[in-house]
């Protein structure tokens, strides 16, 4: 072997080394080194022996750096699966307790100072973090992987357009019946194959999401197809808030204030900020009852459930439905927000967002997927300098949480279930 | 005494191969009846067939006088029936009295504090374990729990699916004498087994299934003895 100094090999870092480099210049001789200038071609090797330099410098460093004492307990510590949730004990007081009172005062002073860009993209932000809690349901807690929750985020904007123009329902009316209606929706879906498992109800919820796009798109006569739907704006107590209202005051002029088109974002985003925060308490108090019980040892282990008399359908239905319906109000808030919808806001790649949020998150984790949803949707408006770079910086987050954080930025910790009287002694 | 569950002239099919061939077989309430058979005999099929899974292609299975062949698994679940299924089943990422609480299911949680209680003094290990998570212990560990979740409903009869499979051989032994302390209580026992000696010696009546039919029935000591048997599963000693 080669020298050994204070047990790093640097014989090893050194062929690491070589090696990265060797795989740096066949990957990037060929893109970066040649550039095509109509027929001739030039060769650009200073550019390329630069990347190959820097790439060479970053594995030797890590290659050291993992030998050394505190890498190798760092590598430790990250290899190490410790997975499954853990369970603390019934009694614990959760710290927050102490955080959440500051960020919803925070979350309602906000809109007043935050410019109305900013507004904007938070209220964006909390549409994805609707979705995540919605599908944190049906994949986190139940376990039931679907990729075509795009679908039912769908059925809620579509809901709000389509509603309003062809029934005159407005945002107030169709907010609970979107709802129902993509629950409705998730039933029909979820009857026949909630049977399946894993990877065909994959299969069979992406077909779901791209059936409802396609419908969206062909159905011309009622959809309008690809030209899309406008939606309506909300209302508070009827007022709108237009710059000049059809029938009635609009906002501003009853309030005798300047017409700003900021009011509108305001108002959305308190109904939203409040909504997401009904919807983390329903969740919240749902994990705690015998429903969201039965969702997680569904996940854990279907043929225990139904040996304990579970009627394992229903649990899976349940969880189907309550996560469409939390998609269906994240559509409505989406049309409203835009003030119009077309199918090209509901592509798979949507789902495989929603998706993506809730396995940063950490599955089942609350607090994990509203970070991921922020994070998500948040990061691509900082990173707009770097629009081109946006998807690399994507995958690459993707590629560095799944080795380090395989089990979700957040570790799922649930409360352990208990009597009501307490434990036994 | 009266039948409490009953299998009348029962086939089971998995499409063209029949796993069951006209079944009969009777459990009589407070006593221990038991199963044995090598592997590919039908043992388990016979089990997953009273909660419906797969379905039986003829005969009846009657329950407390009442046709459950066609009932759903939760059904029969939920009415007195508790299984300890085959490999377990536990939940792992429970802590264990979550997974004991999951027991509670078919009754509610009226009896749950009494019942935990009566498992951990029945269970002494699961007492030390209480909050540790199922999938951290040991093999014997969990096969007590599964028991216990089972227990915990209140059954009125007990199946059991091989509560030795993969157990050395003195944690067997403990678990076939929690066995006796459970039966002792009066509670009815349908064991599944491919321990042939302790299964029989546990055993009220015994029945040895070959091929998916009932070869031989008797009491557990004539079954014991009995030299066919001794030859097929106790290795002729």
């Amino acid at each position: 072997m080669s020298q050994q100094t204070n047990g790093i090999n640097i014989g090893a870092a050194i062929k690491d080394t070589i090696v990265a480099g060797l795989l740096a210049l066949i990957v990037f001789g060929p893109v970066v080194g040649v550039l095509l200038d109509g027929y001739e071609f030039s060769t650009r090797s200073g550019d390329v022996a630069a990347i190959v330099a820097v790439v060479m410098a970053g594995r030797f460093v890590l290659s050291v750096f993992t030998q050394t004492d505190f890498g190798k307990a760092f590598l430790y510590r990250q290899s190490t699966k410790d997975d499954g949730v853990v369970v603390t004990s019934p009694d614990y007081k959760s710290k927050m307790t102490y955080i959440l009172p500051i960020v919803i005062v925070i979350g309602l002073i906000a809109p007043f100072i935050a410019s109305k860009y900013v507004l904007t993209i938070v209220i964006l932000g909390l549409i994805y973090v609707l979705l995540g809690l919605g599908l944190n349901i049906v994949v986190g807690l139940a376990g039931l992987l679907d990729l075509g929750f795009v679908g039912f985020y769908a059925i809620g904007a579509y809901g709000l357009a389509l509603g309003y123009e062809n029934l005159g329902l407005g945002f107030w009316s169709m907010l609970p019946l979107a709802a129902i209606m993509a629950a409705i929706a998730g039933a029909i879906l979820g009857f026949p194959v909630l049977r399946m498992h894993g990877d065909y109800l994959a299969i069979v919820t992406l077909g779901f999401g791209e059936i409802i796009r396609l419908v969206l798109t062909n159905w011309t006569e009622f959809t309008h197809g690809p030209n899309g739907v406008s939606a309506p704006l909300p209302t508070l107590f009827g007022l709108e808030f237009k710059r000049r209202s059809s029938d009635g005051t609009p906002f501003h002029e009853f309030f005798g204030l300047p017409y700003d088109s900021a009011y509108k974002y305001i108002f959305i985003y308190i109904v939203l900020f409040l909504v997401v925060l009904a919807v983390l308490y329903v969740k919240h108090r749902l994990t705690r009852m015998p429903i969201g019980r039965a969702w997680e040892a569904l996940r854990e282990d279907e043929i225990a459930c139904r040996s304990l008399g579970l009627n394992h359908v229903l649990v899976k239905l349940s969880a189907f439905m309550l996560g469409a319906s939390t998609g269906g109000l994240a559509g409505v808030f989406f049309a409203t927000y835009q003030g119009f919808v077309n199918p090209s806001s509901f592509t798979f790649f949507e789902s495989a967002l929603i998706l993506a949020i809730v396995v940063l998150g950490g599955m089942g984790s609350t607090v994990g997927v509203v970070i991921a949803a922020f994070v998500l949707t948040v990061m691509p408006e900082m990173l707009r300098e770097f629009a081109d770079y946006r998807v690399l910086m994507f995958g690459v987050l993707m590629v560095v949480m799944m080795i380090w954080k395989p089990r979700g930025l957040v570790r799922v910790t649930r409360t352990g279930f208990a009597t009501r009287k307490g434990t036994v002694k | 005494m009266t039948n409490l569950l009953e299998f009348k002239d029962v086939d089971v099919h998995y499409g063209p191969i029949q796993a069951l061939k006209k079944v009969s077989l009777e459990v009589k309430e407070g006593e221990i009846a038991t199963m044995i058979g090598s592997n590919g005999a039908g043992k388990s099929t016979l089990l997953m067939s009273i909660f419906g899974q797969p379905r039986i292609s003829g005969g009846q299975i009657i329950y407390r006088g009442e046709d459950i062949s066609q009932k759903s698994a939760h059904y029969v679940a939920s009415n007195g029936l508790a299984q300890s299924p085959e490999g377990r089943r536990i939940f792992p990422s429970m802590s264990v009295e979550e997974n004991l609480l999951m027991g509670t299911i078919p009754i509610g949680m009226e009896h749950c504090d009494e019942d935990m209680q009566h498992m951990f003094e029945l269970f002494p290990r699961l007492k030390e374990r209480r909050n540790q998570r199922a999938s951290t212990m040991s093999g014997g560990e969990q096969q007590m729990l599964a028991i216990a979740r089972a227990l915990m409903s209140r059954p009125k009869l007990l199946l059991l699916d091989e509560p030795s499979l993969g157990l050395a051989p003195i944690i067997v032994k403990q678990i076939f004498k929690i066995l006796e302390d459970v039966a002792s209580t009066g509670m009815t026992i349908f064991l599944v087994e491919q321990n042939a000696n302790h299964a029989l010696k546990l055993a009220d009546r015994g029945y040895v299934m070959v091929n998916g039919e009932i070869r031989l029935t008797g009491t557990g000591e004539e079954l014991l003895v009995n030299p066919e048997v001794r030859e097929a599963y106790l290795g002729g000693h």
